[in-house]
């Protein structure tokens, strides 16, 4: 059993380290709002890969996904098989947003959309949407934290005490220096996470089983089902192809569309950074391996912990092993969970302002007071997650799943805005609000549901032959500007 | 033809990675592909496949003559 106060001064180093690193690049940055969540769109190719790849993988990559291996077997390939194809939309997605950003001064993508369709309450049903998936999904993160250095000191630490350590740091360098804080910190916790990932990936197969091939064969030899996709569902029952196979288009739609991710269009310091980004993210990718491994080494590990997503840390503290590795590993957990946290509550703040309140609101700011308010909102949303993390019994799952559903119907009307002149805003917003509405309803009755296929896909198909049917339907062609937004967007301008 | 033959692969890999593409070639246990069950080769050889065609759909584009006009107005800030 690895002694507690090892695991603890290797957690307080790389806090330490985490929160000088953050801390740093606010110097240079300037002191508007633009400084401050665009990072004067000065953004190179490596804080772009590391900003992106970093806050993808939170806590639940590497908690939940060797969770995923060790109890629903290749179920968890389809994470995998998304990550293939779901930054490909970017590299065209994210460069029309780019040059517009820069022509137009946007940071956020909700601004964008309802620029272009000329129509402010789009701006302020999007600011909605993604704040209310946020705050679920920090709070899950700070959990993930607070559980992480909880169990690793075997309860030295209380769960609510160690979210509040963590998050105490990641408020300190978000504050301070915004989304250049942010693309630092999450450099270093991702290559951090990298390492130790492959580092227990291979070592728990090598020591439990003497490799990761005889563990495989074990597996195949007494449990083979475990290996075949669709894989199993939390029950132990076999997952459904169709479940299986939309879950992964409907991922591939939205995922570069959520609004953490879609608004580091407005950070690249140029169109080629974006575009590099997409075509090194699936080697960011290939780090979801190792995790699985660790999932199925857990799978005739002895005693089973008590839910599947404590199988890391349960192996981690049931074996004999040294207290530097579990410190490690307990820091390369947290690096999971801030270097998605951060990300959120940057992002949640800044749209909160700059799509709530300036655009949904039409308040107007100067710069270095917009700045000050963003900055009052990150506290204010990290304090209402922590109230959430600490004070709320109920399923944040349930929650996050229904928000996120909603987020990926953002997806019509982002392409309809940066692609088809065509489109009305009137046919986005309804189109937004029905697939919202479709989707919300197949996650909390999903046996009213024709095909047991994703919900989101439901949503996606209502949202996509609205737009399309109404625009059409519409005399109107859209406010005037149309055409130059489109031709900026091409790079025509 | 570039953006034909690329869309062309995105098809494909889709189909490759969902029902049916993946049951009928991808989904087995043996050959083992460097200890790991073919099914996860499978998956993870269409994540690096992606990489390498997105590699070439890249660099065989038009250089962007946006790169410098993009970077010229601020100093670099990482490296």
């Amino acid at each position: 059993m690895p002694e507690s106060w090892v695991v603890v001064a290797v957690s307080l180093v790389y806090l330490s380290t985490c929160l000088v690193l953050g801390i740093l690049p606010g110097r240079k940055a300037s002191g508007t709002a633009e400084g401050y969540v665009a990072g004067d769109r000065t953004l190179g190719l490596m804080l772009m890969y590391f900003i992106t790849g970093a806050t993808i993988f939170s806590a639940f990559a590497f908690l939940g996904a060797p969770g995923w291996a060790y109890s629903k077997g290749a179920a968890a390939f389809y994470i995998l098989g998304y990550g293939a194809l779901g930054f490909t939309p970017f590299y065209f997605l994210g460069v029309r947003a780019a040059r517009v950003g820069r022509e137009y001064g946007f940071v956020t993508q909700a601004e964008m959309v309802a620029e272009r369709f000329g129509l402010r309450p789009i701006a302020g049903l999007m600011a909605l949407i993604s704040v209310v998936a946020f705050v679920p999904y920090l709070a899950l993160q700070m959990k993930g934290s607070g559980y992480i250095l909880s169990s690793a000191t075997r309860g030295a630490i209380p769960e609510w005490a160690g979210a509040a350590l963590v998050y105490t740091v990641v408020m300190i360098y978000v504050l301070r220096s915004g989304v250049l804080g942010v693309g630092w910190t999450n450099t270093f916790q991702g290559i951090f996470m990298m390492i130790l990932a492959w580092g227990l990936g291979l070592y728990l197969p090598y020591r439990l089983y003497g490799g990761v091939g005889p563990m495989f064969e074990q597996i195949a030899e007494q449990k083979p089902e475990m290996l075949l996709a669709p894989g199993l569902t939390s029950s132990g029952q076999p997952w459904h192809w169709g479940e299986y196979s939309s879950a992964i288009v409907v991922s591939i739609v939205g995922f570069s569309v959520w609004p953490h991710l879609f608004m580091k269009a407005f950070t690249a310091r140029d169109v080629a950074t974006i575009r590099r980004t997409v075509v090194l993210y699936p080697t960011f990718q290939i780090f979801l391996v190792p995790l699985f491994l660790i999932g199925f080494a857990g799978i005739f590990f002895q005693p089973g912990p008590e839910r599947a997503d404590q199988i890391l840390p349960h192996m981690l503290m049931n074996m004999e092993i040294p207290a530097l590795l579990v410190g490690l590993f307990c820091a390369g957990a947290l690096a999971a969970s801030m270097s998605s946290g951060d990300a959120m509550a940057h992002a949640a703040a800044s749209i909160a302002v700059r799509d709530g309140l300036v655009r949904a609101g039409d308040r107007r700011f100067d710069p270095e007071q917009e700045r000050r308010l963003i900055r009052a909102t990150v506290v204010l949303i990290m304090l209402l997650s922590y109230g959430v993390a600490v004070l709320y019994q109920g399923s944040l799952v349930q929650l996050l799943l229904s928000a996120y559903g909603a987020v990926v119907q953002f997806a019509p009307a982002v392409i309809a805005a940066l692609y088809w002149r065509r489109a009305t805003g009137k046919a986005v917003l309804i189109g937004m609000l029905a697939g919202a509405a479709v989707t919300v309803y197949f996650i909390l009755f999903p046996g009213h549901r024709f095909f047991p296929i994703h919900a989101g896909l439901y949503g996606l198909l209502a949202n996509g032959v609205l737009v399309v049917a109404l625009s059409l339907s519409g005399s109107a062609p859209g406010p005037a500007g149309d055409q130059r937004f489109l031709n900026v967007a091409r790079g025509d301008v | 033809m570039r953006n034909l033959l690329f869309t062309a692969y995105v098809v494909l890999c889709l189909a490759a990675l969902i029902w049916p593409g993946y049951d009928w070639l991808g989904n087995r246990i043996e050959p083992y592909v460097l200890g790991v069950p073919f099914s996860l080769a499978w998956v993870v050889g269409w994540v690096v496949l992606t990489f390498v065609v997105l590699l070439i759909y890249h660099v065989t584009g038009a250089p962007s003559h946006e790169a410098g006009r993009f970077g010229d107005s601020v100093a670099s800030e990482e490296d």
